[in-house]
């Protein structure tokens, strides 16, 4: 979920328009307007890594555009 | 079980088999037994009851006025029927805010009018406080068959196409929202509203439609169900397909609802001839609360009644009946 | 940086992936995979994914749902704090409908009991404020993921000092169970999927005991392109004969997990053993609030000791569900004294449940 603000141990985040209050206090920083987070139950466990989620999709779609490729 | 569970009068399996076991086992008939919506009493007049309590009595997008007429409204336009007349009943807890209740009639009254509906009988009871939470609304509704069209129809076909009225879920989240249930900033209103309108244009259309049922509590897997049940038809729904408001997807992503069984009260699913179907497409989208109906899927085979659904990413499950309350998940 | 996480959503690329995995595991015959996490068990049967690569794939669910888990004796422990001790209960919706000797918690409800039910641990102490004349209990369920949640309200029940507030741990340790059900050799299974949430919070080097069992493992989210890429990476190692532990979430997860949620959790908890349903009494299976916090303990705080535990559920084996063992098709319940509308155990009752995940599938072609 998308940070949208940020106030003492709890911020404010949102997916697709609804917002939520969390717990951040357990993170290892304080997380920045914009970055997202993975929240459970209301606690979030972890600022995510943005980078390292786009080399993945990147390296699905060239596997699965080589398939395509591969099978003309 | 020794006592009434919450269960029983959730919309989903529960419910179903409270009503075959205590009711048809006792009041068995041939209009009855068809469990629709309401029933034919004679050659053209339709009758429907339903009893509404919601927590709390005002919320995004209504109040239980509303919900009362509307509900019974689309109850009457699930059997074809116009709207005529409708008898009160109030069941009020002691010391409920005089205003609160004003307000209530009001949006009754304001909708009554629009919809040309006439109240011609009622009771109004009050009891003692704490034997009740607010208040409890009971109508009883009356049309006329529209154009002799007699619903739901016992004929179907493979290819029969499935049409869902707009996006589900609003209804719930926006209830549960008001009661303190799930938090989140911004609004889902509630999509109740009276649907004989759009109805009567595709009967005016000349639209061969074989069955409509209001999407209410249980949400689209009830529906889906307590209609390949009736029809003893298989059906196949494309995930795809079924309009949805992003809002409460989101609701449901953070609270581990399923979609499928959240309440509406202004969604219909209408299943018509294949032939027919974007023609009652184009007719629905001229009509606000019914713009973005979409056709979710189709009867496949007219034997093992059972509802599967072609997930979004390549799957197929089936859409069971919904078990119970709405509860958030954790794990 | 605008595109959310929705990435992981795209329903074109996750049908691409799935024909991809279909062609893929057309090569093999009876592989199993087991996933641990009740929401991969979940998550996996509603994208469609759960059936969708028989009869050369199988899916195991494993002990990962922490309601069908919980054991008869907590189950029993919290009956008895509500008509004994007249408490409240305050817990997570998923507890609701787990039957102990023909009998849930909503069915309390339903007698009257006072039974609140939160999203989030901490919910628990506003609860307990605004209802100052009744002293209530929080049950807490769930893994490594839910217990920090746990320790932060048990933070802040010791901070603010509220006295009609109390604790009672049934959560359970996923590395005691992968290493007992491994070390027991009944982990008959191709590979495993760990779980994403559980191992954000305590690093993936947390399962690394599972290297001695040679089964190869990925670390997976929950999205459904997160399980895809998790099932073809998980392939990918079988293929190959590779062992070890993969992540392919790494967005969410590295070697080292949440120090500060592992600080909270040891702060207010010991490791215990623990009655598992099912699986029995488990090694280091469990978590117990630490001695010094025993009067925060509902435990400790109510005195509960033995409680005699009537067990209805003996014809169930869910048990053996659960660690892979049998298939739910071969419980003579499944199906004949077992459905949905009447389960014998939480593998019926739960949504991440096995049973009932089969039950459901087994009727689609009729
Ligand atoms: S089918 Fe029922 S009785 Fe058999 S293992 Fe599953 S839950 Fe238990």
């Amino acid at each position: 979920m998308k940070v949208l603000n940020v106030v003492d141990d709890f911020c404010t985040v949102e997916i697709n328009g609804v917002k939520k209050s969390c717990f951040i206090g357990f993170l290892e920083r304080k997380p920045e307007e914009g970055e997202y987070l993975l929240v459970h139950a209301g606690m979030a466990i972890k600022i995510l890594d943005y980078q390292s989620a786009q080399e993945i999709i990147d390296e699905l779609a060239l596997l699965i555009d080589g398939e395509l490729r591969d099978s003309e | 079980m020794d006592k009434v569970l919450i269960t029983v009068g959730s919309g989903g399996k529960k419910s179903q088999s409270f009503i075959n076991s205590e009711i048809i086992s006792r009041f068995s008939n041939e209009k009855l037994n068809i469990l629709a919506d309401g029933a034919h009493i004679d050659n053209n007049m339709v009758v429907t009851t339903d009893s509404f309590t919601v927590f709390p009595p005002f919320f995004d997008g209504g109040d239980i006025g509303v919900l009362s007429i509307c509900g019974m409204v689309n109850d009457l336009a699930s059997m074809g029927a116009e709207p005529k007349y409708m008898t009160m009943a109030l069941v009020i807890e002691e010391g409920f805010p005089f205003g609160d209740l004003q307000r209530i009639l009001d949006s009754m009254k304001k909708l009554a009018n629009e919809q040309n509906i006439q109240l011609v009988a009622g009771d109004t009871k009050v009891v003692e406080k704490g034997k009740l939470d607010g208040i409890i609304i009971n109508v009883t509704g009356f049309g006329y068959r529209y154009k002799n069209v007699m619903l739901p129809s016992r004929d179907y076909k493979i290819g029969d196409s499935i049409i869902l009225t707009g996006p589900v879920g609003e209804h719930s989240i926006a209830v549960l929202k008001n009661r303190g249930v799930v938090e989140f900033d911004g609004m889902v209103p509630s999509d109740v509203a009276p649907l004989w309108e759009p109805v009567k244009s595709l009967i005016d259309g000349d639209i061969n439609i074989k069955f409509i049922r209001d999407v209410t509590r249980g949400g689209l897997s009830a529906v889906l169900n307590e209609f390949v049940s009736f029809s003893r038809t298989k059906i196949e729904i494309y995930e795809d397909d079924i309009p949805v408001n992003e809002k409460v997807l989101a609701v449901c992503d953070i609270y581990g609802f399923d979609i499928y069984s959240l309440a509406c009260e202004g969604r219909l699913v209408v299943v018509v001839d294949a032939m027919d179907s974007e023609k009652a497409l184009s007719i629905l989208s001229q009509y606000e609360q019914t713009k973005s109906a979409r056709a979710i899927g189709q009867i496949i085979d007219l034997s093992n009644p059972i509802v599967i659904l072609n997930t979004q990413f390549g799957g197929k499950i089936v859409m069971d009946m919904p078990t119970g309350e709405i509860l958030p998940r954790i794990c | 940086m605008n595109k959310s996480f929705d990435l992981f959503k795209d329903r074109e690329l996750a049908k691409k992936l799935f024909s991809h995995i279909k062609s893929k595991v057309s090569h093999f015959s009876n592989l199993k995979i087991m996933e641990f996490c009740g929401t991969h068990t979940h998550n996996i049967f509603q994208y469609g994914f759960r059936y969708a690569f028989q009869p050369n794939l199988k899916f195991i669910a494993g002990p990962g749902c922490p309601v069908c888990v919980t054991s008869d004796n907590e189950l029993a422990e919290a009956f008895w704090l509500l008509e004994k001790r007249g408490v409240g209960v305050i817990t997570y919706g998923d507890l609701l409908k787990v039957p102990y000797n023909g009998k849930s918690l909503f069915d309390y409800r339903s007698e009257g009991f006072s039974i609140e039910i939160v999203y989030s641990a901490i919910d628990a102490l506003s609860i307990a404020k605004k209802k100052s004349d009744k002293e209530w209990v929080f049950l807490g369920v769930g893994f490594e993921t839910t217990i920090p949640a746990t320790s932060a309200l048990l933070d802040l029940v010791v901070r603010t000092g509220i006295k009609n507030l109390s604790v009672i741990s049934f959560h359970k340790n996923t590395k005691s169970i992968i290493s007992a059900l491994g070390s027991l050799g009944e982990l008959r299974v191709d590979g495993i999927l760990l779980p994403g949430h559980v191992s954000a919070v305590v690093g993936w080097q947390y399962f690394n005991d599972i290297n001695a069992f040679g089964i190869p493992s990925v670390v997976v989210g929950f999205e459904p392109l997160d399980i895809l890429y998790g099932i073809k990476e998980l392939i990918d190692m079988i293929e190959k004969g590779e062992r070890g532990i993969k992540c392919a979430y790494k967005r969410a997860v590295q070697e080292e997990g949440n120090r500060k949620m592992l600080d909270s959790i040891n702060k207010f908890f010991d490791v215990t053993d623990c009655n598992w349903r099912g699986l029995g009494n488990i090694k280091n299976g469990g978590f117990e609030i630490k001695p010094e916090y025993s009067i925060y303990n509902a435990r400790k705080r109510y005195k509960i000791e033995n409680i005699e535990v009537l067990s209805k559920q003996n014809q169930c084996l869910c048990g053996d569900v659960l660690i892979g063992k049998i298939e739910p098709i071969e419980c003579p319940s499944f199906d004949v004294l077992c459905n949905p509308d009447a389960p014998l155990g939480p593998c019926m009752v739960s949504h991440e449940g096995t049973c009932l995940a089969y039950y459901k599938w087994s009727r689609i072609n009729g």
